[in-house]
């Protein structure tokens, strides 16, 4: 009987996420300035549950072997057709989000359909897919932003209840809905065995082309619930919205422990994974550092965390 | 399969290169020919005015090109869609690009706009770069129309100086802090160094304070960066957290402005007491300077688009200009938003 | 005459990106960096002229930086083994936001360097200098061992891998070779703008890989030839001179481009369905 050797990366791959969680919570309790209040936490935590939506949807994606790079497009697009629909048709708020939702969804089945059929390189897929979306959000109104949304609607982005903002319990029950599907449900299991080997999980009887189609629209469903509250919180619809979310989402997916190759992470991490971004974000802006070398700074995360991830992945493959 | 579906691609693109290539070029001709006629001295003033009438005529079928640093700001697309309907009303095409601040997409989309038969290129470029290529396009017959910078290749320009767009801001802030704060303004600037005209209004805005508020104190200045939407909103609520006693901030442009105001809003300050200024114009700034939100002044452009249509059928029609053509400001608070705002 | 110049120009600079990008895919790396390496690189060589370096020296500058990014593709993506797409998407991200954060921004003019450099001559010398890198591609790619293993890691890494391949020599290799297509690419840009900035070439990203698929280039496959990548280059120059001409650019280039692409994926899989068919 062989023991085998625990490494560095086993205890970085247990424990690395809280280790850094701590390390960059004290660095920036240390050296910026009002970082430690009640109100900058739930400004943390309101600043990420947009984006935390959105990467539960892509984790998902990413344990089931895909990826999905077009989340930022999709935001948009269902950006602009909810600030259509409620000020240029004057359509009451709940048809028009459940609309957008819907739309949402569809999109996500596209990249579902096509990843499938074009099962080649699913990362370009939705690469290309964000291009056209991205082209599409601009069409719907030729550029402009659609301002002035409905009384009532900014409350999703800037209501509190009690003195937790709205986004931030939205994004609690949707990570508690994704942890339960993930680790507590059939559904889950069949997505874990989905990424961890496509051909197995087939011959083990998983519709596979179905469940893909499942995630990719669970996905689309994410994007289209951060564009309700993106679009609450600015009272704007932007046909730019969230360019900067497929970059963001992979790092903070990859950082949270998701596997690139897929069939490995957990909703935990990743969910430490957004909250360390966000951290960082506030953080840095406190300390009054500019917003480029943030970008740098996550740059790099990515990097490294990636680089861990394939290194061990290849390590593995050796000892076999 | 692919091979064929390229062949039929290249096909069909040089095909329609080639006939869009030989489609204006005749016309455009013609309309200089009695231009240049009508230039030389005639003998009887009729005559003149004959000809005058003909080159106008002529002149029905001008194409306009329009190259912005980009075409995702409301700013710049009021500017798309006023040059559009301003061509429409003349009965000129009219083409537009964005080079998205990429120096060689500028340099690349002066050649295209020519080779696709433009008589005038408004360029708002950002620095000199692009100025052989104006060069060359000028070689070519293009009249050259700069807005926004001026460099040394150009037939006329438009210009503001941004420097003292800056000042305008900041003193419309100092005046609000000192009527309204009794002087005591605890201020953020949020600025851009995206390009030097950008700097420069920045700078005009921190002169101004430092000159007209002199109580107030300039807590920060900062960099809001690339224009990410939701950039404003986290920014301003970061600073909000920073500074308890934050009670005005001035923008370089209403695009960060009015997502300050929203989050101002949603973190609750009294909106009476707080501040927000900016530039542009734009129907969300002036819309939150009407109800009474944060947002308390923005300073507004002359509409651009009709200025420039007009400079450019007069530089067409052969006038020169050696002096910059200044395009003027206003600004707008809420003294004076009925004049310019109608919801 | 002048509107065919612009032409041979466009076309001269497209083909050599076009090229570059195709050989990293045939060699197996989906390349989304290469249009920040172009303005940072640019940025370097404009750093040098600008200190009083001879434009020579800033080129030699240009070519180091190109290869020290290229190896460095090569270390993390056979060596690491990291997914190339993600790889170089971050090394993108961290090239732009660097230069923007640390370099004064508005980057640096240079008017004479603009200016000694225009005239049909220079037209000329970047089309001969074309022809030279795509005959070198050709060559490379269809006389050389090189070629031939660069292809063999473009369609399974792995099986390369455990057949005894050196695969990160032949990565290496690749990838200073592309470097050289990037380096010339960054070095005529700022020529003709005697400037360059953190957005420098960053427009050619989507348009560059559109060529690349349209040329019948795809991932993951190993196949790829001059003559595709040829045609994909001619066919995007020509495109988006008449879209531009036409004004139809920026409201429909992220959507043709997208549109295109996603095309020849499926292309692609159908063409290899056919061939793995019994």
């Amino acid at each position: 009987m062989e023991q085998t050797k625990k490494t560095w990366v086993d205890y970085y791959k247990k424990f690395g996420i809280y280790i850094f969680l701590a390390v960059v919570f004290v660095f920036f309790a240390i050296f910026a300035p009002n970082f430690l209040s009640s109100n900058n936490v739930i400004n943390i935590l309101r600043q990420v549950s947009m984006f935390g939506i959105v990467v539960v949807g892509v984790s998902a994606v990413m344990i089931g072997g895909g990826m999905d790079l077009s989340v930022g497009g999709q935001m948009a697009v269902v950006g602009m057709i909810l600030g259509y629909l409620m000020v240029n048709l004057n359509l009451g708020i709940v048809p028009a989000i459940l609309i957008g939702i819907l739309t949402g969804c569809i999109f996500g089945s596209l990249n579902g359909i096509l990843a499938i059929k074009l099962h080649m390189a699913p990362i370009i897929v939705t690469l290309s897919m964000m291009l056209v979306l991205q082209g599409v959000a601009y069409l719907i109104t030729g550029g402009y932003p659609i301002t002035g949304m409905p009384e009532g609607f900014t409350r999703i982005g800037q209501g509190y209840i009690g003195i937790i903002p709205v986004p931030v319990i939205i994004f609690v029950l949707f990570v508690v809905f994704g942890w339960v599907v993930m680790n507590k449900t059939y559904l889950g299991r069949q997505i874990y065995a989905l990424g961890g080997n496509k051909e197995a999980a087939r011959l083990a009887g998983i519709n596979v082309d179905r469940l893909t189609i499942f995630i990719y629209a669970f996905t689309g469903f994410a994007a289209s619930i951060a564009a309700v509250i993106m679009v609450g919180r600015t009272n704007a619809s932007q046909p730019g919205a969230g360019s900067s979310y497929p970059f963001d989402c992979m790092t903070a997916a990859c950082l949270g422990g998701i596997s690139i190759s897929g069939g490995e992470g957990k909703i935990s991490g990743v969910v430490v994974g957004v909250i360390i971004l966000g951290i960082l974000d506030n953080g840095l802006v406190l300390m009054g550092v500019n917003s480029n070398f943030q970008s740098v700074v996550k740059g790099l995360i990515l990097l490294v965390a990636v680089a861990i991830d394939c290194y061990q992945g290849g390590k593995k493959k050796k000892i076999k | 399969m692919t091979k064929k579906l390229l062949s039929m691609l290249l096909g069909l693109t040089l095909a329609v290169t080639v006939l869009t290539g030989c489609g204006s070029a005749p016309e455009a001709g013609k309309a200089e020919e009695p231009a240049a006629e009508a230039g030389t001295e005639e003998a009887s003033e009729s005559e003149e005015t004959a000809q005058s009438e003909e080159a106008a005529e002529g002149s029905k079928s001008y194409k306009i090109g329009f190259l912005a640093p980009t075409l995702q700001t409301e700013f710049f697309i009021s500017i798309d869609d006023g040059l559009k309907t301003e061509c429409a009303n003349r009965g000129w095409e009219y083409v537009s690009v964005s080079f998205d601040n990429d120096s060689a997409k500028a340099v690349t989309s002066i050649e295209n706009m020519v080779t696709g038969n433009c008589n005038v290129i408004i360029a708002m470029v950002s620095d000199s770069s692009c100025d052989s290529a104006l060069a060359d396009a000028q070689a070519a017959g293009v009249k050259i129309m700069e807005c926004g910078v001026q460099t040394e290749v150009y037939d006329v320009c438009i210009n503001t100086d941004q420097y003292a767009v800056g000042v305008q801001i900041g003193e419309m802030a100092s005046e609000w802090i000192n009527s309204q704060l009794g002087g005591a303004g605890k201020v953020v600037v949020y600025t851009t160094v995206q390009n030097q005209d950008m700097q420069n209004r920045g700078q005009g805005i921190q002169d101004a304070i430092a000159e007209k508020a002199k109580d107030a104190e300039i807590l920060e200045v900062v960099d809001i960066g690339k224009d990410v939407v939701g950039a404003g909103t986290s920014t301003t609520e970061n600073m909000l957290q920073k500074y308890p006693d934050l009670n005005c901030i001035v923008c370089y442009g209403d695009a960060a402005a009015v997502e300050s105001m929203e989050a101002a809003k949603a973190a609750g300050v009294d909106t009476e007491n707080f501040g927000i200024f900016s530039c542009d114009g734009t129907a969300q700034a002036m819309a939150g300077i009407k109800a009474g939100d944060p947002q308390k002044g923005t300073v507004m452009f002359t509409p651009l688009a009709p200025m420039m249509a007009e400079y450019a059928e007069r530089v067409l029609n052969g006038e020169t200009f050696d002096d910059v053509v200044t395009s003027e400001t206003v600004s707008v608070t809420a003294a004076n938003i009925d004049e310019y705002y109608t919801e | 005459m002048i509107n065919l110049s612009f032409l041979i120009r466009q076309i001269s600079l497209i083909t050599l990106l076009t090229v570059g990008v195709s050989l990293e895919m045939i060699g197996g790396v989906i390349d989304l960096a290469f249009a920040a390496q172009l303005s940072a690189s640019a940025l370097i060589g404009i750093f040098l002229i600008a200190g009083g370096c001879p434009v020579w020296v800033g080129c030699i500058g240009i070519l180091f930086f190109n290869f020290f990014l290229g190896f460095l593709k090569a270390v993390f993506l056979v060596k690491l083994r990291v997914p190339s797409i993600i790889f170089t998407l971050a090394m993108q991200v961290i090239l732009s936001n660097f230069l923007l954060a640390t370099v004064d921004y508005t980057g640096i003019v240079i008017p004479e360097l603009r200016e000694s450099y225009r005239g049909n001559i220079y037209i000329g010398m970047e089309l001969a200098v074309t022809v030279l890198c795509v005959a070198g591609a050709f060559f490379f790619l269809e006389k050389t061992y090189y070629g031939k293993y660069c292809r063999m890691l473009g369609e399974n890494l792995p099986l390369a891998r455990e057949s005894g391949v050196k695969c990160f020599g032949i990565s290496v290799a690749v990838h200073l070779f592309a470097s050289l297509f990037f380096s010339i690419s960054a070095a005529f840009l700022m020529f003709r703008t005697g400037s360059s900035n953190s957005a420098l070439g960053a427009t050619y990203l989507y348009q560059i890989l559109t060529a690349v698929f349209l040329g019948g280039v795809l991932p993951n496959t190993g196949k790829g030839r001059i003559f595709g990548m040829l045609s994909g280059a001619l066919a995007v120059t020509l495109a988006v001179t008449f879209l531009t001409g036409s004004g139809y650019l920026y409201r429909f280039e992220n959507i043709l481009e997208g549109s295109i692409i996603l095309v020849a994926l499926a292309l692609g899989v159908r063409k290899k369905n056919r061939e793995s068919s019994p």
